[in-house]
This record gives structure tokens, sequence and C-alpha cells, in this order.
């Protein structure tokens, strides 16, 4: 167990190094990569039960409130919202112009506008043209309409590697793009929000805005994929 | 601050597989998340992004997305001397009442309630825009230890601004000064123009920054 811990400790420590301007000295990177090694060791559960039980003894917090956030971000809000937009936006012409022109005024009429996506900006995927939303900063993500971010979103690699090889990226999600499709990245790490209006697959003409809204996924309004046609 | 959150354009890292299903998957990611978007505390702050960045790398690395949020969460409750690390490490003993005069955590309703309410970060302000949408620009090439909304791999480059989002805070920490409220820009960057010839010619790459940020690229 001691040779993982020094070996991971020290796989951590020339991770970083990789990162150019991040060496801040010798003696800042040991003390740095020790307290690292203990708080990783650590039972996040054990911290974080212990985090909540001292707050709400001291009655800084009020644990029905936390339940409540907890149901409000599993189940009110979600990827369900941004679908219904995207269906009404293939079904209404008028409504997708408004979106792409102004998708802030549009999410205010729909009262979406709550945190984390009031500056919002939607983007149309064609034939010609792909979208793909990523933070390179943090994890900023459209929250009043799709929920929280996936963990894949969220994580290093796709962080690190979408604004430099997107092509790579959607390529290991199953998504190969001819070369003549221009690749639009949308690094979002500032103050506006990107919602992705994936194409309408082919074999759904006729259909109803909750019909087709059940067809949008969660990737393809961050464009890390393409819709695929009802079997 | 040039530290490993900046991750645009690193490579060594694998992609894995997209998840699906739940996005907080432990109870404990949901118990902290909770926590996190519940704490309304008078004089507390989280440190918001700038204490995020500030983790020691190796830890930036290997600590799970939520366990990040813990870490800055017990740093910033301890540092604002709202919990102890002793009553953090025995939870089950005594604790000092804070002392905050008629503080009430918010309830259920009240808090959701502000997450539906409108979050625009524009500002009615009447500050002149420097560039208009079609400007070619370059991005300063400024290393700030504080916070910045500029990643490395713009610094320095030319671009082209593609849309303009009024007047907002600038949040950046450029050492005291005060630079205010700014005009918002989404500026495009070729691909070629970030990453040389790796780059595909058809990739776009567009970053939101502030006028701060830029100068006419003539």
């Amino acid at each position: 167990m001691a040779d993982d811990k020094v070996s991971r400790r020290e796989f951590m420590a020339r991770s970083s190094m990789a990162a150019s301007g991040v060496v801040a000295g010798a003696a800042a990177s040991k003390a740095g990569a020790q307290e690292a090694d203990q708080y990783l060791q650590s039972d996040f559960s054990v911290r974080t039960k212990a985090l909540v039980a001292v707050l709400t003894k001291k009655k800084l917090i009020n644990p029905a409130t936390m339940d409540a956030v907890i149901d409000y971000y599993e189940n009110k809000v979600g990827p369900h919202i941004g679908a219904r937009i995207v269906a009404k936006s293939w079904l209404d012409t008028d409504y997708r112009q408004r979106l792409l022109a102004d998708a802030r005024a549009v999410a205010r009429e729909d009262g979406l506008t709550g945190s984390q996506g009031t500056d919002l900006v939607a983007v149309e995927n064609t034939p010609q043209v792909h979208n793909l939303v990523v933070c390179t900063l943090c994890s900023c993500y459209p929250w009043p309409l799709l929920g929280l971010p996936p963990a894949w979103y969220k994580d290093t690699p796709y962080r690190a590697q979408a604004v430099i090889d997107p092509r790579g990226v959607l390529k290991k999600f199953g998504l190969e793009l001819a070369d003549d499709v221009e690749v639009r990245v949308w690094d979002s790490t500032a103050e506006v929000r990107y919602l992705v209006i994936p194409e309408r697959p082919a074999g759904t003409e006729g259909m109803s805005e909750d019909e087709l809204a059940a067809l949008v996924t969660r990737d393809s309004m961050i464009g890390a994929e393409k819709l695929q046609s009802p079997a | 601050m040039n530290t490993i959150h900046d991750l645009g354009g690193m490579d060594g890292f694998t992609l894995a597989e997209r998840d699906q299903g739940r996005i907080l998957k432990t109870e404990w990611e949901r118990q902290i998340w909770g926590l996190l978007r519940s704490l309304r505390i008078p004089g507390y702050s989280t440190g918001g992004r700038a204490a995020l960045e500030s983790m020691p790398p190796e830890l930036y690395l290997g600590l799970p997305y939520y366990a990040r949020f813990l870490w800055r969460a017990e740093k910033s409750l301890i540092e604002g001397g709202f919990v102890t690390e002793e009553e953090l490490a025995n939870p089950d003993g005594p604790v000092t009442m804070p002392d905050i005069p008629n503080f009430v955590p918010p309830g259920p309703e009240e808090t959701v309630a502000r997450f539906a309410r409108d979050s625009s970060a524009e500002l009615v302000a009447e500050v002149p825009a420097l560039f208009a949408v079609g400007d070619g620009v370059i991005v300063r090439n400024e290393h700030p230890a504080g916070h910045t909304r500029v990643p490395r791999y713009v610094r320095g480059h030319q671009g082209v601004i593609h849309r303009h989002h009024g007047v907002h805070h600038f949040q950046d920490d450029v050492g005291g000064q005060d630079v205010g409220q700014q005009h918002l820009y989404t500026v495009m960057f070729t691909g070629p123009e970030l990453w040389g010839s790796r780059a595909h010619v058809k990739d776009r790459i567009y970053v939101e920054l502030w006028d701060y940020h830029l100068k006419p690229a003539s």
C-alpha cells in the first residue's frame, strides 16, 4: 500500500508538471503533494456527513432546504426542458429564428432564466456546421435548460482536448465528421451559456412536439452526438 | 492564475466514455451539492472559482469533481470562522454556537425560488464599447496572479469579434485595480491560429472576453 501511495503521488506531481507555469518551487510542490495525498486518502462520505452535522447543529443550515435543493437539481431541471425547446424550434421556424437571434429573450418568455442560464446563446447544427460546447476553466453549463452537467463534461480529459482536437474527441464519442464540416467549439468560461440545437433526424416527419422532444438527448444539446432516426 | 484548472489544449489525458444516468451518483455527492446550494450565511463566501483554482494541482487532478467543492466548503467555512477543524474532526462533540444576530437559515421554498429568479449578468450601464462585431482583435498577453477568465491558450492570439453581449461585471482579479463594468464579447479564433498545423483548418474556437483583455489587431 505504501508503495502505491508513493507512486501515485509521484504520478500526480508529474502530471501537474506537464502544465506549463504550474510549478511553484520544489518546496511548495512537496507540501502541496503531501496535503493532496492526505486529502485524497480521506473518506468523502464521512467528511460530508461531518460537515453537514456540524452546520446543522450550529443552525447554519436547514436540512429540509438541502433536500429541496437536491430534489430541484435531480427532478425539476434537466435535459427534458432543453429538449422541448429543440423540438419546438424544429416545428416553428419563427421560434427557431428568434431563438438563434436572441435565445435569452426566448428563455425569458419561457421562464427559463434561473441560475447559470440567463445569458443564453443557441447555436444550430447543420450538415455543414457542427457545434460543441465546453468549459475549459471550470464546468459552466446551462442549468435551467439541461440540469447539472454530466461527469464527462466536467472531467479533465474533455476540458483539455475539446478545444485542440474537437474532431478527435467527437470521433472517440462515436461521431466522425467529414473534412468539409466546420467545427465550432464554444468555450463557455465566462458569462454566456450555450444550447446546441441538433439536426432534426430523418424519419420524424409528422411527429408531434412531444414525440420529437422525446428523441432529443442531453449530449446532442452539448454537441457530443448526432440524433439518430427513430427505429 | 496559471494553475491546473486552465486545461484547454493539454495532452495526456484519456477521454472516458460518456456516462449516462444520474448526475449526482453517490449520497455524499448529493449531500455536498445540496449543502453548497443551500448555504446563505451572512458574511460567508465560498471564495468562488478563485478558491478552486488555488487548490494544489495534485489535489485538483486527483479529487472527484464534487470533492473539490467539499474541500472548498471546509476551507472557506474554517477560514471564515464558521466552523473549526476540531468540530469537523469530532462532529458528535460540542460546538460553539455562532453569534450571527437574527440569522435563520433560508427554508426550502425561499431557496428554490431563488434558483428560478432571472440571473442575467448583463448590466445597464453607460460604458462605451471598444469593439464592434467583425473587428480584428489580439488578446493581451497577461498572466495575472489572481483569477482570470482568459484561458492561457488564447493569450497573444488574434481573433475576430463574433458577438457583443453588452456590459457585464469584469470578473478578473487584476491586483486591486478597479476596472469595473465592461463590454463582453464572444471572440472567434481559427484552429490554426491557436494550435498551428495540428489544427484542422475548419475548426473555430469561440471564447468570451472583455474589453480589458483585448487590443485592436491592426
